[in-house]
């Protein structure tokens, strides 16, 4: 609650200060940046995985892995998902089984529990509900239900942990609970992000730290907030300048309607979910249309549409910089970046 | 040898057991007031209840940025939606099937508080845009203030912007009409002032534009923002409430009487 009131405290010293103090620009200025100080400002750390059923979580785990569960049977979860790599392909729009491209940019399964909805247009509202979305789409692994409970019926060795987690009980919803109990686990605590708002200073280089302040002054911070710092409300892509028209690449995009698609309400037109930036600097490339190659691109882009401004370079760095402080040392060392990263220091 | 006084509590434990059982096979009526499907939509209703003023409480703190991130509302919505789906009203009987104005009643109220649900996804969208600006504004607006020299302002356009600064702080404190009006006239003048700078000020362009466009988001954001505040913590909501559960109770009195 005291971190709650400090910011009150501030706000209001800083829009109630006496007639004599408004032309007293300092003031202002002071306040404001004893506002900026304050180092949560709505930014929770990742709170650790969660202790679950081991049976379950081994199980949807080899489920997640396993291309059983496409109706080519060579596309997993993984393929899309995969957590050597941030949690995600690495490509602008993943290959399905039909080898179609999907419609929208694969997020991150990193700290996918932790979200409000799923989905760029927020279309699932729960983990086990979001499951069914790639499994029976026709441009991803184009699967049916009785199809799977099929196949992992006629595989002794799923028959055997099926048995072990839920009694033999083999069918969509414990298919769906299996997997989503896995992903469950994949919670990326103790970045340096993290450290830093448990109190560790040091944890954050100053250039990362110039960045934070730069995300909170900037506003960055109005949609990317939480423990997540993002996949908890919708928000419209561009907002001060129509999207598309910054890069050719965004131009697809552009077509793309958002949470419209779902509701059918014209409010909705061109609002996604608010990615989280958990972890982002292993997720490229990056928005609902994977339009953005790079971290520099993907912030530019977002300053100039969502913000309406164009950032110095020096900007951009130090954003990146902050942004690098968002890997947890598990997603990174999953991925083998981190020999790749000591090695090209 | 035990003393026979020692049964005499269990003896009048069982008589209390025994007179029970018999009253309830004999009267099924006292049975259904006893039993759980009407308890559970009671229950049902005092969440509803917590969670709408929980849900209150919450709205204005993001409101006004004392709270600054969504994840708190998660489990007031995760709730209010579970408890939505689970609330239905029983088969009715005796008094109950008598009060035909029930099943529609809970029927608006679910209807109601689904429409909330919408409005406190938009609600999010909306303050996030307007707090968004309202902190880059303020930050511009300091910007400026500290380095009036480094933006190569025009005097004209100096003052223009202390004027909004001091606007700004009213604005902050009061949304009435008559503020908002001189506000809004006064981000105009900054939009001429941009206008009206020759390309050997083109930072103080950009800057002054980039002022009063998000001065201009930041109002009406806010309007939007107070619309749906508004909605989602109606009076006409917590009424609704309050009349089912008020009907539920004289239900279950008239059948306990």
């Amino acid at each position: 609650m005291a971190v709650k009131i400090v910011p009150l405290c501030v706000a209001v010293s800083i829009f109630a200060a006496p007639s004599s103090a408004l032309g007293d620009t300092a003031t202002y200025v002071d306040a404001l940046d004893t506002l900026m100080l304050d180092r949560s400002f709505g930014l929770w750390p990742l709170p650790e995985a969660p202790k679950l059923d081991s049976r379950k979580v081994e199980l949807g785990k080899r489920l997640f892995h396993d291309p059983i569960l496409s109706s080519t049977g060579d596309v997993s979860c993984a393929s899309c998902h995969d957590l050597k790599s941030g949690g995600d392909d690495g490509r602008a729009k993943s290959i399905g089984a039909t080898g179609q491209p999907t419609r929208r940019n694969s997020p991150t399964v990193y700290n996918v529990s932790l979200h409000s909805s799923w989905f760029w247009d927020g279309r699932a509202e729960s983990l086990e509900d979001q499951i069914d979305g790639p499994i029976t789409h026709p441009d991803e692994m184009g699967s049916a239900w009785p199809d799977i409970v099929k196949r992992l019926k006629s595989s002794p060795q799923y028959t055997r942990l099926f048995r072990d987690a839920y009694g033999g009980d083999i069918t969509p919803a414990t298919i769906k609970n299996a997997i989503a109990t896995f992903e469950r686990t994949l919670v990326t605590p103790d970045s340096p992000f993290d450290r830093y708002l448990k109190g560790d200073l040091a944890a954050l280089p100053k250039d990362a730290v110039t960045g934070l302040n730069l995300f909170k002054t900037l506003g960055c911070i109005s949609c990317h907030q939480g423990a997540l710092l993002g996949g908890n409300l919708f928000q419209k892509i561009g907002i001060f300048r129509k999207f598309g028209l910054l890069n050719r690449r965004a131009k697809g995009g552009a077509q793309d309607f958002g949470r419209y698609d779902v509701t059918k309400d014209d409010a909705d037109r061109y609002f996604f979910k608010v990615p989280s930036l958990r972890n982002v600097a292993l997720t490229a490339p990056y928005l609902h249309d994977g339009s953005a190659a790079t971290l520099e691109e993907a912030v530019a882009m977002m300053a100039y549409y969502q913000l309406g401004r164009n950032l110095t370079s020096g900007e951009t760095a130090s954003l990146v910089a902050f942004l690098k402080s968002l890997t947890a040392s598990a997603a990174l060392s999953a991925s083998g970046k981190e020999a790749r990263n000591a090695q090209s220091k | 040898m035990r003393n026979r006084n020692s049964w005499k509590p269990i003896r009048s434990v069982f008589g209390i057991i025994g007179i029970s059982a018999i009253l309830f096979t004999a009267s099924p009526r006292l049975a259904n007031s006893i039993e759980t499907p009407l308890s559970d939509v009671v229950r049902s209703i005092g969440q509803l209840k917590a969670l709408d003023a929980q849900l209150t409480k919450e709205i204005l703190l993001l409101k006004h940025g004392i709270v600054r991130d969504y994840d708190s509302l998660q489990s007031i919505t995760e709730a209010t939606d579970f408890t939505i789906a689970t609330l239905k009203l029983p088969k009715p009987t005796g008094a109950q099937a008598d009060d035909e104005d029930l099943p529609s009643l809970l029927e608006t109220l679910k209807n109601s508080l689904v429409q909330r649900l919408v409005q406190v996804e938009r609600f999010k969208s909306k303050n996030a845009i307007a707090r968004n600006s309202s902190t880059y504004f303020t930050y511009l607006l300091i910007k400026t203030a500290k380095n009036n020299n480094a933006f190569n302002l025009l005097e004209r356009d100096v003052k223009r912007l202390s004027d909004l600064r001091t606007l700004m702080l009213a604005y902050s404190l009061n949304h009435g009409p008559a503020v908002e009006n001189a506000f809004i006239k006064a981000l105009g003048d900054i939009r001429d002032s941009a206008a009206l700078l020759d390309q050997r000020r083109a930072n103080a362009t950009t800057l002054l534009t980039q002022i009063a466009n998000h001065g201009e988001v930041m109002i009406k954001a806010n309007h939007e923002v107070n619309k749906l505040v508004a909605q989602i913590i109606s009076q006409d909501r917590a009424q609704l409430l309050e009349m089912i559960d008020y009907r539920i109770s004289e239900f279950l009195e008239s059948e306990r009487g």
